[in-house]
């Protein structure tokens, strides 16, 4: 965590109807409680008319568990799976890994 | 075979609302939105012409608060969308269910700043529970349709659909089945757990001091004869929120009355020594809570709610219920048995204290016209069964204090933003959907003059609704904060008002000015009397406090209470 008191960053993989703006709605549940977004990958799935946002955020505890829930009541979230905190590694594995 | 009859957008439109059970739209037009007026003409709903569009806003919300049905505003593009914003924002904190329906520029030229294009589904994107922009005909019914399911599902809220000048003019084929939505269902709470109501149920028999904090929810849930009968069995005090005022009956033997930053003293005070608090469909707000840290430290804590994104925000809980107030409540009531709590009951009399003396109500009459008094025979010339709708404010403590609300959706206020200028227009949509109500608004001579001329919309649809501005030429809360925490340095809290008599009398209402205590009662039943809107300007003693008050970041037993009679005889203080 480079020595810092900064929170850990946690994953969190998204899916989400393929729509026009929805990609704003789920940014915007982190912009608005001031979050810093680490990294955010959109991709395409096997499920019909869904895509997967994959992103990296800096928030942990009661801020990090706000915001799923936030995110789990967007019409357009279909569902929020969390991947836990990890370290900062030398650079973030690809989505396709994930 | 016959091709399907097709349809232009704007007539989509129009079968849609209509389908939707809509028989009253609040609206103004221009430019993008012409298409949708010029179809409203062959349809069966009344509209209602607003002078700004966030007074509309208002009046849906209203309209919606009194009826429970879903409020529908109708806007242009442009300023038309953006003075939607703070009604969505009012809307959405409140939970009110709402369709704001908004013109947009053609769809060729969005995203070029067309003359009185603004991204309105950006720009309201925090502020509604979902947005469309819809940008072709066969895309409106299946918007129309989600939007109106959101609107009244689960926590309800604003919802706005964005429609291009093209989708309203260009035809398409109208399939009302086809456009059915389902998206709404994925957030159907599920019921609480059967183990989560036995173990509040332990909780409620190991319990010797519980409370329940009564909420909003209760009302949108229709819970109210659930939350009463277990009151009743397990003996049961229950607080107030705000907006859970009348969602429970005020004057019910178990009903304490308001909590939080100007509930009275022995509320608060129960709240800290409860040992188990029951929130049911409320949201422990901070206006609610006080500090954080110090929130009912003795207490277990059970939250049963509608939206699970509410548990564990603000306090953290012991049980956390997610489900339906009322059928979760239904399948609670058989596991509980009767139990009595006098020994509780007598402590929070006891708490009481001296309340009753420094109550307003019982000081010797000066004469002077106190804004306590006003509410206090407002309450009792209309038996307490008027519909009060508040702005935002020193009067709107003052009512939720002295006006003590029994039924159902008897006082609306915009509790969550604190909206001034709320209060006209939501009581015109009250009024309207509840015509046989004795509607009456409660404002500041500040938030009046936010929103006034829609006492021109009062007028000209004949709505007979009575205003009550509690004149005491300043912006009282401001002041009171500034008398109290910034060492009465007044900046810019003192205002001056137009001559509101003359106002409402240019408008073509009634208007009536009162000066003293003697004469409230007369004005109120000339008011009552008289067929038309009427603004009563009620001139009240100028620097009077809300009393108790829990500073903020005080804990919520920490109150600045009133003055003593004795005190205030020394002193002339406040009272």
């Amino acid at each position: 965590m480079n020595g810092s008191n900064a929170p850990m960053p946690h994953l969190l993989v998204v899916y989400l109807d393929d729509e026009p703006g929805a990609l704003d709605r789920v940014a915007a549940i982190f912009r608005r409680r001031a979050l810093t977004l680490h990294s955010l990958t959109l991709s395409p799935t096997r499920e019909p008319g869904c895509s997967r946002v994959t992103l990296e955020v800096d928030a942990e505890g009661a801020t990090f568990a706000r915001a799923r829930a936030s995110l789990e009541k967007l019409v357009c979230v279909r569902r929020v799976e969390s991947g836990g905190a990890r370290e900062h590694g030398p650079s973030a594995p690809h989505p396709s890994s994930l | 075979m016959t091709a399907p009859p097709t349809f232009t957008g704007a007539q989509i439109l129009m079968e849609c609302l209509v389908r939707e059970g809509v028989d009253l739209v609040f609206g103004y037009p221009g430019g993008a939105v012409l298409p949708a007026y010029d179809e409203l003409l062959n349809y069966p709903i009344r509209h209602v012409l607003v002078r700004h569009e966030q007074g509309g806003c208002h009046m849906a919300d209203g309209y919606a608060r009194a009826t429970g049905k879903v409020g529908v505003m109708l806007a242009t593009s442009g300023p038309g969308a953006t003075n939607l914003v703070t009604g969505l924002a009012t809307a959405m904190l409140d939970s009110t269910p709402l369709v704001a329906i908004t013109g947009q520029v053609g769809s060729a030229v969005l995203g070029t700043d067309a003359f009185q294009e603004v991204d309105i589904t950006g720009a309201t994107l925090s502020v509604t529970k979902h947005n469309y922009l819809v940008t072709t005909p066969e895309g409106i019914a299946p918007a129309l349709r989600e939007a109106f399911a959101l609107a009244r599902s689960g926590r309800p809220g604003p919802v706005l659909v964005d429609i291009t000048k093209d989708a309203q003019q260009a035809k398409a084929v109208f399939d009302w089945e086809a456009a059915k939505p389902t998206r709404h269902l994925r957030r159907t709470p599920p019921q609480a757990s059967e183990r989560g109501l036995d173990e509040l149920v332990r909780m409620l028999t190991a319990a010797e001091r519980p409370l329940i904090l009564a909420g909003h929810g209760i009302q949108m849930s229709g819970a109210r004869r659930e939350v009463l009968a277990l009151a009743e069995w397990q003996d049961l005090p229950f607080a107030s929120t705000l907006l859970g005022l009348g969602a429970v009956p005020g004057s019910h033997p178990l009903s304490l009355g308001m909590m939080g930053m100007h509930g009275e003293a022995w509320v608060n005070q129960a709240i800290q020594e409860a040992d188990l608090l029951l929130a049911f469909g409320m949201r422990f707000d901070d206006r609610v809570t006080g500090r954080l840290s110090d929130y009912a430290p003795k207490a277990k804590k059970v939250h049963l709610d509608v939206d699970a994104s509410e548990f564990n925000k603000n306090v953290a809980v012991d049980l956390a219920l997610h489900g339906d107030l009322k059928e979760s409540l239904k399948r609670l009531l058989p596991k509980v048995t009767p139990k009595s709590r006098a020994a509780w009951l007598a402590r929070i009399r006891d708490m009481k204290g001296d309340a009753a003396v420094r109550d307003i109500q019982n000081l010797p009459d000066t004469g002077e016209l106190h804004a306590a008094h006003v509410i206090h025979d407002l309450w009792r010339l209309t038996e307490g069964a008027a519909l009060v709708v508040t702005d935002v404010g020193q009067h709107q403590m003052w009512e939720a204090q002295y006006y003590r609300h029994d039924a159902e959706r008897g006082l609306l206020t915009s509790g969550g933003l604190g909206t001034m200028g709320f209060a006209l227009p939501a009581a015109i949509g009250a009024q309207v959907g509840r015509p046989d109500a004795e509607v009456w608004v409660v404002a500041g001579d500040g938030g009046i003059q936010m929103t006034s001329p829609e006492l021109m919309t009062a007028v000209q649809e004949g709505v007979k609704v009575r205003v009550a501005v509690i004149n005491n030429g300043f912006l009282g809360m401001v002041r009171q904060w500034q008398q109290f925490f910034y060492d009465h340095r007044y900046s810019s809290s003192p205002i001056q008002s137009p001559d509101f008599v003359k106002l409402a009398e240019a408008y073509g209402a009634k208007g009536l000015r009162v000066t003293s205590r003697a004469e409230v009662e007369s004005a109120v039943r000339e008011a009552q009397a008289h067929d038309g809107p009427v603004l009563l300007d009620f001139r009240v003693v100028q620097e009077d406090s809300v009393f108790p008050m829990v500073p903020t970041g005080a804990a919520l037993d920490q109150m600045i209470r009133r003055p003593l009679p004795s005190a205030l005889a020394e002193s002339g203080a406040d009272r």
